[in-house]
């Protein structure tokens, strides 16, 4: 018992090894949050200017459902999830959400129809939470 | 007034589990085959460790299911990466606290035998 609680200074440095590498081995989930926000953008010009009416509205968001799954399993099979992944996407999420519905969408659809430039900027100002999150999350498991 | 050994987490102060704990302190969740392979130990080592800091409320184990295999995650409680702080703090000030080893000395805390400081 004695000999399993003594604590070296090499057991200190391999610690501080071990807590870097599991760091960096949570990095992928910025560029995670990088195609989530591309994805995001992509469903907005698809279905706001490509696809604005009709059927092939609900065949884009039927695609973009499943590529988005498809992310969300990748995702999954991952062994690491950096510290703080589930609260700066669904912070990220939510900004996304409630802009496109209540505030981008309304006011880009009342003032350019389905204008393919209008939709490109809004759909990157939308996603630009995820970028901002996926930074702060690069910054902070450095 | 008492040494600065008796503020030691006897939970965490365990080599392994310090070693676990400070992998986890980076994440939100990893594996548990992840761990332990980092940690270099075998799965039953890994599950009675675990089970030590998951009864002190310093772990957590989630279960999920990723097709057919079921996943096992580990991740600590704001309990215990607050515990993993105040335990590196206090390493910190026995260091600080210290004199001067001679050259040559392999170091250590051992909180059994006077709590010598490693650093």
């Amino acid at each position: 018992m004695a000999e399993e609680s003594r604590l070296s200074r090499e057991d200190i440095d391999r610690a501080e090894r071990l807590r870097v590498r599991t760091a960096a081995a949570g990095r992928w989930y910025s560029g995670y949050l990088v195609v989530v926000g591309l994805l995001s953008a992509a469903l907005v010009v698809a279905v706001e200017a490509f696809f604005p009416d009709g059927p092939a509205r609900l065949t884009a968001c039927g695609v973009w459902f499943l590529v988005a799954l498809a992310a969300g399993w990748w995702a999954e099979t991952r062994q690491v999830r950096p510290r703080g992944a589930t609260r700066f996407f669904t912070a990220a999420g939510v900004v996304w959400l409630v802009g496109y519905l209540l505030l981008v969408g309304p006011l880009v659809r009342w003032r350019f129809d389905d204008s393919l430039v209008a939709w490109s900027l809004a759909s990157a100002a939308l996603s630009l939470p995820f970028a901002a999150a996926a930074l702060w999350m690069r910054g902070r498991n450095r | 007034m008492s040494h600065l050994r008796r503020e030691l987490d006897q939970v965490i102060h365990s080599p392994v589990r310090f070693s676990i704990v400070a992998a986890l302190t980076s994440v939100e969740r990893a594996e548990f085959g992840y761990i332990r392979d980092m940690v270099e130990i075998s799965d039953s080592s890994l599950s009675q460790h675990v089970t030590t800091l998951e009864k002190a409320g310093y772990l957590k184990v989630v279960k999920t299911q990723a097709g057919r295999r079921a996943k096992t995650w580990i991740g600590l409680t704001p309990q215990g990466r607050a515990a993993f702080r105040n335990h590196v703090a206090v390493l910190n000030r026995i260091a600080e606290a210290a004199p001067t080893e001679p050259a040559g000395d392999g170091g250590g805390t051992d909180p059994e035998d006077g709590g010598r400081p490693s650093r």
